[in-house]
């Protein structure tokens, strides 16, 4: 029930922001489309059953959405060393791919590229790691440990 | 007061945003290494128009102030997209380049 609300609501913002209009009329309208895809699509999921996002699941977007956040201001600043030619220590890492799954990793990627001294560069699928290009790579266990520690934390929030 | 504070704080954001740009495009020019490149055009395509676009503020029009909001969505996804597919193709090229001249060696 909460992931076909939060659907609903979902698509009627991005009614109502492209309308840009927050008139009751296009709200009201709005809500109707969004309601009526969400379960539409709701319908259509018959192939595999889905797990309504939880809670937990929520906080944990919340939790990894901060830190892509201060992720993205600490790269930036990195950077900024570098665009200016401060010593640094550009270099390939990989990090081990853990017990994600397809979807995870995908998440995981766009999440670590908003970082812009974070490059994703491959998933090397033999091997099971992410491969990243970072800015900064004179300590790669530490870049390691980083993640292994954000997905640790991300999976205790969702309750996995 | 709240206009003048806003506008304050969105050409604050302006001028954040634009310099991270031009150091950007500095970066870009000065850089020889497409990773290197990739990093600087990734400082310009993500905080950089993500800081002007919230400079949007100012302007005071939810018009202007949710077109600025969805491109910011829109930049969100795409900019690590992007980085990662000239990255890919970048680290692929060099490693088959790497694998001839061994073979030729």
């Amino acid at each position: 029930m909460i992931g076909f609300v939060l659907r609903a609501t979902g698509l009627t913002a991005v009614y109502l922001l492209v309308l840009t209009s927050l008139a009751p009329g296009d709200i009201l309208v709005g809500a109707a489309l969004g309601i009526a895809l969400a379960a539409a699509l709701r319908g259509g999921r018959h192939a595999r059953p889905r797990r309504a996002p939880s809670l937990g699941a929520l906080r944990a977007a919340g939790t990894m959405g901060a830190q892509t956040a201060a992720e993205m201001v600490r790269g930036s600043w990195r950077v900024v060393r570098l665009c200016l030619g401060a010593p640094c220590a550009p270099g390939l890492v990989e990090i081990p791919r853990g017990d994600r799954t397809r979807t995870e990793v995908a998440v995981w990627g766009v999440l670590t590229g908003e970082a812009p001294d974070e490059v994703v560069v491959d998933v090397d699928e033999e091997r099971d790691v992410l491969v990243v290009h970072l800015v900064d790579a004179s300590d790669p266990d530490a870049v390691r440990e980083r993640h292994r520690r954000n997905h640790e934390r991300t999976r205790r929030q969702v309750g996995r | 007061m709240g206009a003048t504070l806003l506008a304050v704080l969105a050409s604050g954001l302006l001028v954040l945003g634009l310099s991270l740009a031009t150091i950007g495009l500095y970066g870009m020019l000065r850089r020889r290494d497409v990773f290197h490149q990739l990093h600087a055009a990734g400082l310009v395509m993500g905080p950089a128009v993500i800081l002007v676009l919230l400079a949007s503020v100012g302007s005071g029009s939810w018009e202007i102030v949710t077109s600025a909001a969805l491109v910011v969505l829109f930049v969100l996804v795409t900019s690590p997209l992007s980085g990662h597919a000239i990255a890919q193709a970048a680290h692929r090229r060099r490693r088959r380049l790497s694998e001839d001249a061994d073979r030729r060696a």
